[in-house]
């Protein structure tokens, strides 16, 4: 039987190792008596990070936006 | 990333109207704000649109010298976070689904395409159902990248609370996918 907050310190560790390279059954064999409930939360990790690596590049978006706001900053100054 | 007595700084040079330091930190922070929106909406006009609307907002605040208190990151992710949730509750009360990923460039297979579009599109739905504190903590760790401390730093907790709070989103989120399977 494991206790709540070493699973958190658990999957916590995995989830730096991961971002380290290390694969997600690396992380579970060194923790067999959690992997079983570790391993679906580092499945979903995983998805999560697969999320934020589909966000398109942003800088056409950005360069729009500061043009605006700058106008609004003279606009303001201005007044 | 947590930059507080050089804001502090920039943000009274924008007082005085200095474009070049409101420039300055917008390049400080844009970028970030517009992930951060992205990956809870998952559409681009709209990111560009809200991330927008924060900068107006903190441009509107300093003047008005009524901004942040502690962390000035915090403070923005806070406005955004809130935009959010008003653009959630807004779309779930007229009913209207979120928006998909991005057009892909020509080298993608579309049949993996639309799967990863359908999977993108189930996480965010999901994510929706989460309690703020939840979402925002997925969406600074996963989306941001940032350790613990930035984020205890950004949403006025203590590390451990973080850790935990992480554990439970996750777990969460996994517990939702698992339901509408």
């Amino acid at each position: 039987m494991w206790r709540p907050r070493e699973a958190e310190d658990a999957f916590d560790q995995c989830l730096t190792r991961l971002r380290q390279g290390e694969t997600e059954e690396a992380c579970l064999a060194a923790l067999p008596h959690l992997a079983s409930d570790l391993a679906p939360l580092l499945a979903t990790a995983s998805a999560l990070w697969a999320l934020a690596a589909s966000t398109p590049n942003p800088a056409p978006a950005l360069a729009r936006i500061r043009a605006r706001l700058l106008r609004l900053l003279q606009q303001r100054g201005d007044r | 990333m947590v930059r507080t007595a050089d804001d502090a700084s920039l943000l009274e040079r924008v007082q005085e109207y200095d474009p070049s330091a409101l420039a300055e930190i917008y390049d400080l922070y844009a970028g970030r704000i517009y992930n951060y929106i992205y990956y809870r909406l998952g559409d681009e006009a709209l990111a560009e649109d809200l991330t927008g609307t924060v900068f107006a907002k903190m441009l509107e605040a300093i003047r008005g010298s009524k901004s942040w208190s502690t962390s000035f990151s915090g403070w923005l992710y806070r406005i955004a976070h809130n935009l959010i949730v008003d653009h959630i509750r807004r779309t779930q009360q007229n009913g209207r689904q979120g928006a998909v990923d991005p057009t892909p460039g020509a080298d993608q297979d579309p049949a993996r395409l639309v799967e990863h579009r359908i999977e993108h599109e189930r996480l965010r739905h999901a994510l929706q159902q989460l309690t703020g504190d939840q979402a925002q903590v997925i969406t600074l760790k996963f989306a941001e990248g940032l350790s613990n401390a930035e984020i205890a730093r950004i949403m006025g907790k203590s590390e451990g609370a973080v850790k935990s709070l992480q554990f439970r989103a996750v777990a969460a989120l996994r517990r939702i996918l698992e339901a509408e399977e």
